[in-house]
């Protein structure tokens, strides 16, 4: 299970997710779609067109969250690759996490995929995952 | 809310101890009308700024101020540079995002029979919206000129003239830029978008002044705004994916050595290096390398604006009389020299949604201007139309020469959406004379004129606390917002 929702309720000037899931793969997952849902308002269409393998440590799951999202947005930007499916898991170890799997693109084509946001950075803003009842959830504020 | 002390008029203080760690007071810029609006998270991140080692007087908030990421936007705060420390969320994401403001001979009469045709030249050669690709085709290893030598680079290659140069400033080029400070990251982000305006709030806009806006006109007279109807372009925008690149780097690197430095900084936003320390340098050499760009950005853009208007008019820029009247970074931090307890010091003056308002005699405002203060541009929405102010010597005595950048938001993206739907927004503006060209329909919805403080109220806070001084008001007529 995983879901996320759009949000301003941290933000005046920018935009935020409500994030909900039953495991961190699927919270990551989550916040992802999320983040493309915001840049093009809906799911990005079309086949992919390439897969690619993705390995992030970090010491914390937040700065791990952070990672994920601003490798994502810095592969849209500099290369012009939309993520569109995601087989990833989220391992926590001794002071480490870690994020691996593989992710699928799609080209970004200008005249077909009408972006709505710029999405500049991923934000510290309040971020916090938290757990209770066995569901994850976190709120992550974007810059635009 | 804390506590919060009116201390003269214009003038609120939030003193020592209403937070845990304060150092210094921190101080609310602003009116009767504005502080009553006034965001607790404003309040709660200006007193974060006020707990940061070596700030110097107050951390101070312009009366634009909305609640920001570490600093508040609208924040200003200045560092002893031995004891101080420097913060990527004092200066934000996009790195020297800013304003230009190009002067024309033209007035609006002149213009609108030839309105649409200018604005979709505009629209085709000055690239806008998410993703796009800059007119710009440079190399790394001019893409690395680009970022060290800024608008000087644009001269030597054709895009700008001397008097561009002379009236940006710090002359479009921050000293102490080092590109080795730079992530491979950073420069494939920042490599294609050199001449883009990007998205959001981003707006290159054509405005005259209106019957009402010419408000000081003998300082007017010498900015290069001669009379009522005159028709000026304002261009927003900032250093693009290169600047956030390096912010994100720089926000984890921060983060990963608070305790190497001996650092408690509650908000991750608001992550800080010392200045002398290896990451403060590393960081303030990449910051620079960003300005740069920036400074750049908005440079080649105003070579094609210059272009167009040639073009629709037959005529030459220099003929049409395109000038620049001046370029101001509204997200900086600068080595400036203060009056501290009477010794001249050098400080690091952060600058976040907030713009340099040095007064007259200053060395660093072009001798042109020397007379009168530095042209201080402000942006106001898509619906109310620039501002240009002068800079005041009470501003550098007071507030580290810092006044505001804009009228500053105050509703939400989805709630402006709800408002209003893009179509019935142009449809409106287009009735009241503003044309409107745009990627995105839904993303004109959310920069719609309610969405933001009324400019004029903002600018009679500023005026009257002689942050700087109103000079002309600029009315819409036509905009491009990314």
């Amino acid at each position: 299970m995983r879901k996320f929702i759009i949000s301003d309720r941290l933000t005046t000037a920018d935009i935020g997710l409500d994030l909900e899931a039953d495991s961190l793969n699927e919270l990551f997952a989550a916040a992802a779609e999320g983040m493309f849902a915001i840049i093009f308002g809906a799911k990005p269409r079309g086949p992919k067109s390439l897969q690619q393998e993705i390995i992030l440590r970090d010491s914390n799951p937040e700065q791990l969250l952070v990672d994920w999202l601003s490798e994502l947005l810095y592969l849209f930007d500099a290369d012009g690759l939309i993520a569109c499916g995601y087989e990833i898991t989220v391992d926590s170890g001794e002071n480490e996490y870690t994020l691996r799997g593989t992710v699928d693109f799609k080209i970004y084509d200008r005249d077909k995929d009408a972006a709505e946001h710029e999405v500049k950075a991923v934000t510290y803003y309040k971020l916090k995952i938290e757990r209770a009842g066995g569901i994850f959830r976190c709120h992550v504020v974007f810059d635009l | 809310m804390r506590p919060m002390n009116k201390i003269a008029e214009g003038i609120w203080e939030i003193p020592i101890g209403a937070k845990p760690g304060m150092r210094v007071p921190a101080r609310i810029l602003s009116s009767e009308k504005l502080i009553s609006g006034i965001d607790e998270g404003v309040i709660d991140q200006i007193t974060n700024v006020a707990c940061l080692p070596g700030i110097q007087r107050y951390a101070l908030c312009m009366p634009d101020a909305h609640r920001g990421y570490g600093f508040p936007i609208g924040g200003v705060a200045a560092f002893d540079i031995d004891e101080g420390v420097i913060s990527p969320g004092g200066i934000g994401f996009d790195i020297n995002c800013g304003m230009r403001l190009i002067r024309t001979n033209l007035t609006v009469e002149d213009v609108k029979p030839r309105l649409e045709a200018l604005l979709s030249e505009l629209f085709r050669t000055v690239p806008s919206g998410v993703g796009t690709k800059g007119f710009v085709s440079a190399d790394r290893k001019e893409f690395r000129k680009i970022a060290t030598y800024g608008s000087k680079w644009c001269r030597d290659n054709g895009y700008a003239t001397d008097e561009d140069i002379e009236r940006t400033e710090s002359g479009g080029m921050v000293d102490g830029a080092d590109f080795k400070a730079v992530s491979e990251k950073a420069t494939n982000r920042g490599l294609d978008q050199v001449g883009t305006l990007g998205s959001g709030n981003h707006y290159l806009e054509i405005e005259f002044v209106n019957e009402t806006g010419l408000l000081n006109p003998a300082v007017a007279e010498v900015f290069g705004i001669n009379g009522v109807g005159q028709v000026v372009v304002a261009v927003h925008c900032g250093s693009r994916g290169f600047g956030h690149q390096i912010a994100t780097d720089y926000l984890k690197t921060f983060n990963q050595n608070l305790s190497k430095y001996g650092l408690k900084i509650g908000d991750l936003e608001l992550a800080a290096a010392p200045i002398k320390s290896a990451d403060g340098q590393a960081y303030f050499a990449a910051m620079a390398c960003a300005a740069n760009s920036a400074f750049a950005n908005r440079q080649v853009i105003t070579h094609r604006v210059r272009e167009a208007f040639q073009k629709v008019f037959g005529i030459s820029a220099n003929q049409l009389g395109l000038s620049t009247i001046y370029d101001v970074a509204h997200n900086i931090a600068r080595f400036e020299n203060y009056s501290i307890e009477g010794q001249s010091r050098k400080l690091l003056v952060h600058r976040k949604g907030a713009t340099r308002s040095f007064g007259p005699h200053n060395p660093a405002v072009p001798a042109v201007y020397r007379g009168v203060g530095q042209p201080v541009i402000v942006g106001g929405s898509m619906e109310t139309g620039s501002a240009l102010f002068a800079g005041t010597q009470r501003a550098e005595e007071d507030y580290f020469g810092s006044t505001l950048h804009g009228s500053g938001r105050v509703m939400s993206r989805t709630k402006a959406k709800k408002q209003i739907r893009g179509d019935r927004l142009r449809q409106d503006m287009a009735d009241r004379g503003i044309m409107v060209k745009t990627k995105f329909l839904g993303g004109l919805a959310e920069e719609a004129g309610f969405a933001y403080k009324n400019i004029d109220e903002v600018s009679r806070a500023v005026h009257d606390l002689e942050l700087s001084r109103l000079v002309a008001r600029f009315q819409p007529l036509a905009s491009i917002k990314g």
